[in-house]
């Protein structure tokens, strides 16, 4: 593989307060590569975007975060803010938090864009069409007139991609990007997150405790447990070749469509 | 047949906007017997357990348990006859008292206050040290925590568990933990029960019969296995193509 590294984490410690939550954490993530860090409640993935983007409420610690090369530390306060949110865009679980649920996405784009320094007025229009295009999205006039709160979840979530694709970042950091989602609409935000990557060739590091939904996007995924990245590889080693008992264990317990416990059961049955 | 339902509906809201969120839903359920409903939210699936629970009261429908109608007012041994345990296993315990100050108020409650109970036993029941019991739920994890609803539903000796999305809230390895605990509470008991969750997969590694339910009403139902192999209706197939494309 020869593409660009865009993003270069070293030995980075992290945390809240004086107490360490992401310990020891290395990785580098590709130009259009898809990057999944899964692990359950408590394991320090969603830290770890947090840290990325720089947010005040995580303490670093120890170690490097290279964004194109740029070390972030190095850089002043305001300055490494507007680095962060040039580049890097975020998604969260909950698609119609991340918006005012009462004003319209007209409004929120228009807010948003121009607080990034991207707003062109004659534009506009046109760029929005592209973008809700890339995310299937149809009838961008009249998607814009509604408020989030009269959108269903996969809708804000779409709207939600869109806003991040006109905001040109080159990295998209998900956090449980189709955990609040039916299994339905979970899939199509999941097909959507890939043609983004295909379509526009934007990175992504998506946490999520699901692992099979981890299988689906990720090029490569990393386990996390107690802070510590305990493995990581390709998606299809991580699935089929685990090398560390703790990713077996969550491999296992993964619950599977038409994996009856058949014998058990008839025995029951069988009961007066 | 344990218990039986019968085109049983609700709606929520006002006269001018009124949601109908069950309609004419019916479904029997024979002991031992596992039922799974599966569904979107908003399918109805919350409001089908509370109607049968007794929480909420329907708009029309029959509730028939050993073939007798359930009446709004329900007595004493109705109640304990069907438990549910819910979603958020925290939120499911007083906050501010110990876990088995919750334990005995719920027992005393639904057999009397002079029911003996051996708390220990219990909490061994559902795999739990009987140290936990002098905790807070905030001082427990969500799967302990969702450990002592289930003592708690079991405790009564109830016929029927009613689950509302019982590991939802749960990682995976502790949700594997909670679903075999079901398993074995049927396999020693014989309770019944109905498992509602919006998670197939997880449905169809527990249960007998599956229920799949759609704007409020049931567009498919049968043996777990038919109707994952097998499935008729339109929507249960999408359902079904869309957890295999991610699994």
């Amino acid at each position: 593989m020869s593409r660009e590294t865009i993003l270069e984490v070293s030995a980075l410690n992290v945390g809240y307060g004086d107490q360490v939550a992401v310990k020891d954490l290395s990785f580098s993530l590709l130009r259009g590569e898809i990057l999944c860090l899964a692990g359950e409640s408590g394991c320090g993935k969603s830290t770890v975007l947090k840290a990325l983007l720089s947010l005040p409420e995580v303490n670093r610690f120890s170690g490097e975060v290279k964004l194109l090369g740029t070390e972030l530390s190095a850089l002043r306060e305001r300055e490494r803010r507007e680095t962060c949110s040039e580049k890097m865009g975020m998604v969260f679980q909950n698609p119609g938090a991340s918006f005012n649920p009462i004003r319209s996405y007209r409004k929120q784009f228009v807010e948003t864009l121009k607080s990034h320094g991207k707003y062109d007025k004659a534009s506009f229009k046109s760029q929005v069409e592209k973008a809700f295009e890339k995310v299937e999205l149809k009838d961008a006039d009249r998607l814009l007139s509604q408020c989030p709160y009269a959108l269903s979840g996969g809708m804000n979530q779409r709207m939600a991609l869109a806003l991040a694709m006109l905001l040109g970042q080159e990295i998209l950091l998900c956090d449980e990007p189709t955990s609040a989602l039916d299994a339905t609409i979970a899939l199509q935000v999941a097909q959507e997150l890939k043609r983004l990557r295909d379509v526009s060739g934007i990175s992504q590091i998506i946490v999520t405790h699901n692992l099979a939904m981890a299988g689906f996007l990720a090029d490569r995924i990393g386990i996390m447990q107690g802070g510590r990245l305990v493995e990581m590889g390709d998606a299809d080693q991580i699935l089929h070749r685990p090398q560390h008992p703790y990713t077996r264990s969550l491999l296992a317990a993964i619950p599977r469509l038409g994996e009856f416990s058949g014998k058990e059961k008839e025995e029951v049955r069988d009961d007066p | 047949m344990i218990l039986e339902v019968h085109k049983l509906s609700k709606s929520y809201g006002t006269k001018d906007s009124s949601l109908n969120a069950l309609k004419e839903v019916s479904l029997q359920l024979k002991k031992g017997e596992i039922l799974g409903v599966v569904g979107e939210s908003g399918s109805g699936k919350t409001t089908l357990l509370k109607l049968i629970s007794g929480l909420e009261v329907p708009d029309g429908g029959e509730i028939l348990l050993h073939e007798k109608p359930l009446t709004a007012r329900r007595s004493r041994g109705n109640l304990r006859a069907m438990q549910m345990v819910f979603q958020d296993p925290v939120a499911s315990f007083h906050p501010r008292r110990t876990i088995e100050a919750s334990l005995l108020e719920a027992i005393h409650n639904l057999c009397g206050k002079e029911t003996k109970i051996d708390l220990e036993e219990l909490s061994k029941k559902v795999g739990l040290s009987p140290e936990l019991l002098k905790r807070r739920p905030a001082q427990l994890s969500g799967g302990q925590c969702q450990r002592f609803a289930i003592a708690r539903a079991i405790a009564v000796q109830p016929e029927i568990l009613l689950c509302d999305e019982i590991t939802s809230a749960l990682d995976v390895s502790t949700q594997a933990q909670i679903l075999r605990l079901v398993f074995e509470i049927r396999k020693n008991t014989g309770t019944s029960a109905i498992f509602v969750s919006h998670d197939l997969a997880v449905v169809s590694c527990l249960c007998d019969r599956i229920m799949v339910m759609k704007d409020g009403m049931v567009v498919e139902e049968g043996v777990a296995r038919q109707i994952l192999e097998e499935p008729r209706d339109e929507y249960t197939k999408r359902l079904i193509e869309s957890v295999m494309a991610i699994k």
